[in-house]
């Protein structure tokens, strides 16, 4: 068990490093930070003309929802190097011949970009915080709404590095990525216009957008914690089948 | 039986450092590989030859454990080895590097030994052992993405050897190398022969003819012929060439030399050049010159070019 998580730590660490000497992570912090900064702007002026409604409902609600939608744009280009690169490289191999089973590296793989992705996330923080200075208490949701966030971008960043397994090409990576990440958001728009109520409760269920809106609203539901972990182990095994399938 | 590394890379001594029985390697409607036996003597360098798509990669990578045989079975060391046990035991440098450009070389070798299982002092072991082996001192606290062609193939070759292993596969480690850095490499791996038994694929037949002791041919996936350098250009050499510096070679004597003995004679410059397709020793044939009274000054066997053996060996192999 500990040579299983030091071989994840191993790979993470590399990865993590990696990651921080490209320039792209930057590039993307700084560009979701600026979005989301004058998004929060916005809102908050937007709801000083509100009388009704709570900043909870009138800024953290969209800011949240915002924010799930421009992860839908970035994980697609965070994960697209993940295996692609390592092809093109031909370090693919030195992975593949080393002690380290498959699900070993991808797992290192998925928590590293997980790693940059909270990076991105802590800057965020500032958001709630400068609410908290004038008044703003209601962490628990605060707290739901960023669980949220973390538990979609983990389908996203599986996802992700699925689509990376299946290429040698970043661009393709990151167009097939994002387009599998836009049909299960998309899946939402079948299941309103379902006439069977039994179909579009499913079509509901498969949705990402029903479940990370339940966590912005405040509510953690069992099922939605199944659906996050399931989607998100489900691509990573994905991942392994289609590395295993190299060996034939 | 199987080969169960016990950490290190323990394995038992044999003569044989890598044996192929009967591999093939099919995709579905493609036989890349067809029945391929051979073996590769420990302490060896063993040249790998074949023109392009005959399978030689294929090979490489399933003797590595890169990919699973469709049937037949390896053994390494004289024993019996699946695809798992086998990456754990070879060391590989793929044809295109598997280095990170970003990072620093003795950090990028350090990572490897990591991946390996190695720790602490046997990782600092192994990783000086390579630096050391591939001359790579001078350069070790640079990136690797700075570094020129020759030592990035330094530093494939110092990944290899970080495994520990006495069994180094290296896919062309001199393609797309100046006549400096091939030179390099391959003193290089002269100075890894003996210590480490080497299968080693190049389209460079003269590097082959260089460093290599034994050789193995394949072309559409089928073994053409494998076993030394000498035994392979005897068996694919279709003509013996002497070559003649005389000053009273007559009509009479070519005349006689092509009637009696078979041998085409033809003349370059000051020197003739005696060919024939028979099985003529060159004793019998300066005994013959010197009682014609020809005046030989200079007489040697020309040996024929790997180049030529290899093409030769091509077209039976193809047939």
């Amino acid at each position: 068990m500990s040579s299983f998580i030091s071989n994840i730590w191993l790979m993470t660490k590399k990865e993590v490093a990696d990651s921080f000497s490209s320039s792209l992570v930057y590039v993307l912090t700084g560009l979701f930070s600026l979005l989301i900064g004058w998004l929060f702007y916005n809102y908050v002026i937007l709801s000083s003309e509100m009388t009704a409604g709570t900043l909870l409902q009138s800024v953290f609600n969209p800011i949240f929802g915002n924010m799930n939608f421009i992860f839908l744009f970035f994980a697609p280009l965070l994960t697209m190097h993940s295996f692609a690169l390592e092809k093109r490289q031909g370090t693919l191999g030195l992975l593949l011949l080393s002690n380290l089973s498959h699900i070993e590296i991808i797992l290192g793989k998925f928590f590293a970009v997980m790693v940059t992705t909270l990076f991105m996330l802590s800057f965020t923080l500032i958001l709630p915080l400068i609410l908290a200075i004038a008044g703003y208490s209601e962490w628990s949701f605060i707290l739901t709404g960023y669980l949220g966030i973390v538990f979609s971008v983990c389908c996203y960043v599986a996802v992700g590095i699925f689509a990376s397994s299946l290429t040698d090409n970043p661009v393709i990576s990151a167009v097939l990525s994002f387009c599998i990440l836009l049909g299960m958001m998309l899946i939402v728009l079948s299941a309103n216009a379902s006439e069977n109520p039994l179909v579009g409760e499913i079509l509901s269920y498969i949705a990402i957008p029903f479940h990370y809106e339940g966590f912005i609203r405040g509510a953690i539901k069992s099922y939605s914690l199944i659906y996050f972990a399931s989607v998100t182990g489900f691509f990573l095994w994905l991942s392994e089948r289609s590395l295993e399938s190299r060996n034939w | 039986m199987f080969i169960e590394p016990e950490g290190e890379n323990t394995m038992p001594i044999s003569t044989e450092a890598i044996g192929l029985v009967g591999v093939s390697k099919a995709y579905p409607g493609v036989h890349a590989l067809n029945d391929i036996n051979f073996s590769v003597q420990t302490g060896r360098v063993h040249g790998f030859l074949g023109p392009n798509g005959a399978g030689k990669s294929t090979t490489m990578n399933i003797i590595t454990g890169l990919l699973h045989e469709s049937s037949g079975s390896i053994r390494l060391m004289g024993q019996e080895c699946p695809p798992s046990q086998r990456k754990k035991l070879i060391g590989y440098l793929h044809e295109q590097p598997p280095i990170y450009p970003q990072m620093i070389v003795r950090k990028y070798l350090e990572f490897v030994a990591a991946l390996y299982g190695k720790k602490d002092q046997e990782a600092k072991r192994s990783v000086d052992y390579a630096i050391d082996a591939c001359g790579l001192s001078q350069v070790v606290e640079r990136m690797i993405g700075n570094l020129s062609k020759g030592y990035k193939q330094r530093v494939g070759i110092a990944q290899a050897l970080v495994l520990g292993s006495k069994i180094l596969i290296l896919d062309e480690p001199t393609v797309g190398l100046d006549p400096v850095s091939v030179t390099e490499i391959r003193n290089l791996i002269q100075n890894l022969k003996g210590e480490h038994t080497v299968l080693l694929s190049s389209h460079l037949l003269h590097e082959i003819s260089l460093v290599c002791d034994d050789i193995t041919m394949i072309n559409h996936g089928r073994l053409v012929a494998t076993g030394t350098l000498d035994e392979i250009q005897k068996r694919f050499s279709s003509a013996e060439r002497y070559i003649v510096r005389a000053d009273g070679l007559s009509s009479e004597t070519i005349q006689s030399l092509e009637k009696d003995f078979g041998i085409n004679c033809l003349q370059e410059s000051k020197s003739w050049v005696l060919q024939t397709s028979r099985k003529i020793e060159a004793k019998e044939l300066l005994g013959f010159l010197v009682n014609q009274k020809s005046g030989v000054t200079e007489f040697y066997q020309d040996e024929t070019q790997l180049e030529d053996v290899f093409k030769q060996a091509m077209n039976e192999g193809g047939q």
